[in-house]
């Protein structure tokens, strides 16, 4: 078979790559595109330094074939950010100290991001529980759950 | 070994037909969790393989009696079937969010132990499977599917579509204990319902403990006969030692957690005719 | 990696020493057995196919059959080769009278090489003991419905 060509959506734009088969969506992304802010932590699915959000939904980046997702929405930190500055999450990660190394953050804001899309006003348990997959070894995990609250308690404010 | 090629059927018969083409050298993965970190490492190094996600096998088809469960449904759509408690319960807690999204029910079924706490939730179920191959379709109990340690009656032709559960509900519970709270192996998975125990993590692939539904069957639900069908359970398990327990604290969890299953069955039960 | 373990027959010894070397045999009880055969006269070549979750494939198998004495004891110097790597090593298995039946102890140890040995040897173990007993207990129902027929 030899490489095949795919069509993803990323970050708004429709782009054309050519991969290997099997090719790891983590790979493409990350090795292929630059799109450094999906890390390579374990490549086992367990340490969710991974996650993208595939038409929304986080997923391990590492345990999927690219092919598997040709035609869907990928989301990765870059899509995210913006130009004006920090995004409302990214905001309340930098003011409630919800990093150190930074090796783990694009994987819990982008869970952060589907979790507030599927439930602006979690619980503490439910931040939790979301996070679950998600490792860091810095923080000891209160100082993310805190910023997460934070940006849920903030996006409700302007809603208000 | 780099893979030469990868296939994405999108039926049934184009993927039993692959099966058919390229025999005992094709590797089948539905999910990925499973197959992927062993790719990902190097251990395994298929050169031709099958990904299951467009075969349309994602399908849940209530008919009034049963909920017939394609193969490929994840472990996430699954925990949104409240119409079987047991299931959504259960599905809910396995591994994390991204995971769950990932992991298919099907692909639960050949996961080897200490994993394996859906298929353990399935069988307390007495789930059935469906089976297509080249030679047509058939049908078998979850029961008496697993052979051993990883190895099924899977014949090298077929795969598996669809699992069936009941839908007439009793009341159900389900522990799975591990080291952490969520997204770790287990240490002992229990689920009961319906008089039926079963156990994940203790024995080489999830079990029903017979001689305790035993005791279960011949008396009421109360602290006493609990205790002596925990009891059972406990010596009729065949753990192993790994790296989440050894084989001897397994099986004293076996007992804990087979006790607290039942209790909370029981306080359920009571509810119920309340 | 170490596997051990112990069957009983309802057969005579001769019968289930016969019967474990021979190819037709073999062919039927061996989980996942292709293809079996006999280079006279103790050198049994063939092939395995195993679907395991996250790979899959054909393992070549040999086995050389030394220290034979019939109907109690042989050494079965083998290897399993695949794409995943190699498991050679040594095996040894005892049948013992016991009235009218066999006790078939067995054990042996072998080493892994390749990708495989990087998983943890229980895997291996487990799913070596596993066959083994899966193999033995259809051996055990053929030689009962032989009896039968």
């Amino acid at each position: 078979m030899g490489s095949v060509v795919i069509n993803l959506n990323l970050a708004g734009r429709e782009v054309e790559l050519l991969v290997k088969p099997l090719a790891t969506l983590q790979s493409v992304l990350r090795n292929q595109l630059g799109l450094t802010s999906v890390k390579e932590g374990c490549r086992q699915g367990g340490c969710g330094s991974c996650t993208v959000l595939i038409d929304g939904e986080p997923m391990m980046s590492c345990l999927l074939p690219v092919q598997d997702v040709a035609g869907r929405t990928v989301t990765t930190m870059e899509g995210l950010n913006s130009p004006e500055g920090p995004t409302p999450i990214q905001q309340a990660f930098l003011d409630h100290h919800g990093y150190q190394c930074g090796y783990c953050t694009p994987g819990m804001e982008i869970v952060t991001t589907a979790l507030l899309e599927h439930n602006p006003q979690p619980t503490r348990d439910q931040i939790v529980e979301a996070l679950a997959g998600n490792v860091c070894r810095c923080t000891g995990y209160q100082p993310i759950v805190a910023s997460i609250a934070a940006a849920a308690a903030s996006a409700g404010e302007e809603v208000r | 070994m780099t893979v030469a090629n990868y296939f994405q059927p999108e039926s049934v018969p184009e993927a039993i037909g692959l099966l058919a083409d390229h025999g005992p050298e094709l590797l089948v993965i539905a999910g990925g969790t499973i197959a992927m970190p062993l790719i990902n490492e190097g251990i395994s190094l298929p050169s031709q393989v099958m990904g299951l996600r467009r075969a349309g096998l994602d399908g849940i088809n209530l008919d009034g009696y049963t909920m017939r469960i394609g193969a490929m449904v994840t472990l996430t759509r699954l925990g949104e079937q409240y119409h079987v408690p047991l299931l959504a319960t259960d599905a809910g807690r396995i591994a994390g969010w991204s995971i769950r999204n990932m992991a298919t029910v099907g692909g639960n079924i050949f996961a080897p132990p200490p994993a394996g706490d859906l298929a353990t939730a399935l069988l307390a179920l007495d789930a059935r499977l469906t089976i297509s191959g080249a030679h047509g379709e058939r049908e078998l109990a979850l029961a008496d599917f697993w052979t051993g340690f990883m190895t099924t009656s899977l014949e090298p032709d077929e795969l598996l579509t669809s699992i069936s559960v009941p839908l007439d509900v009793e009341p159900s519970a389900f522990i799975k204990f591990g080291r952490k709270q969520a997204n770790t192996p287990s240490v002992v998975t229990v689920a009961v319902t319906a008089g039926r125990i079963a156990l994940g993590a203790v024995g080489p692939h999830p079990i029903r403990a017979r001689q305790a539904e035993t005791v279960l069957a011949a008396g009421l639900l109360d602290r006493a006969t609990i205790a002596t069908a925990a009891d059972a359970a406990a010596a009729e398990c065949d753990p192993a030692t790994d790296a989440i327990a050894t084989d001897w604290y397994r099986r004293r969890m076996v007992r804990v957690m087979v006790e607290r299953a039942l209790t909370e069955l029981a306080a359920k039960s009571k509810g119920k005719e309340a | 990696m170490n596997v051990h373990g112990t069957y009983r027959f309802d057969a005579s010894r001769e019968i289930v020493f016969e019967a474990i070397r021979d190819p037709s045999t073999l062919m039927d009880v061996i989980p996942g057995c292709q293809d079996v055969h006999l280079v006279p006269p103790d050198n049994y070549e063939g092939h395995i196919t195993l679907r395991l979750p996250g790979s899959a494939g054909s393992y070549r198998t040999e086995v050389r059959l030394v220290d034979v004495r019939e109907p109690e004891h042989a050494t079965m110097l083998g290897r399993v080769e695949g794409s995943m790597g190699s498991i050679a090593g040594e095996a040894q298995f005892d049948l013992a009278c016991d009235g009218a039946q066999t006790l078939l102890t067995y054990s042996g140890s072998a080493a892994i090489q390749g990708p495989l040995a990087r998983l943890d040897s229980r895997f291996a173990e487990s799913l070596a003991e596993s066959l083994i007993g899966q193999g033995l207990k259809a051996l055990d129902e053929r030689l009962s419905a032989e009896v039968v027929a």
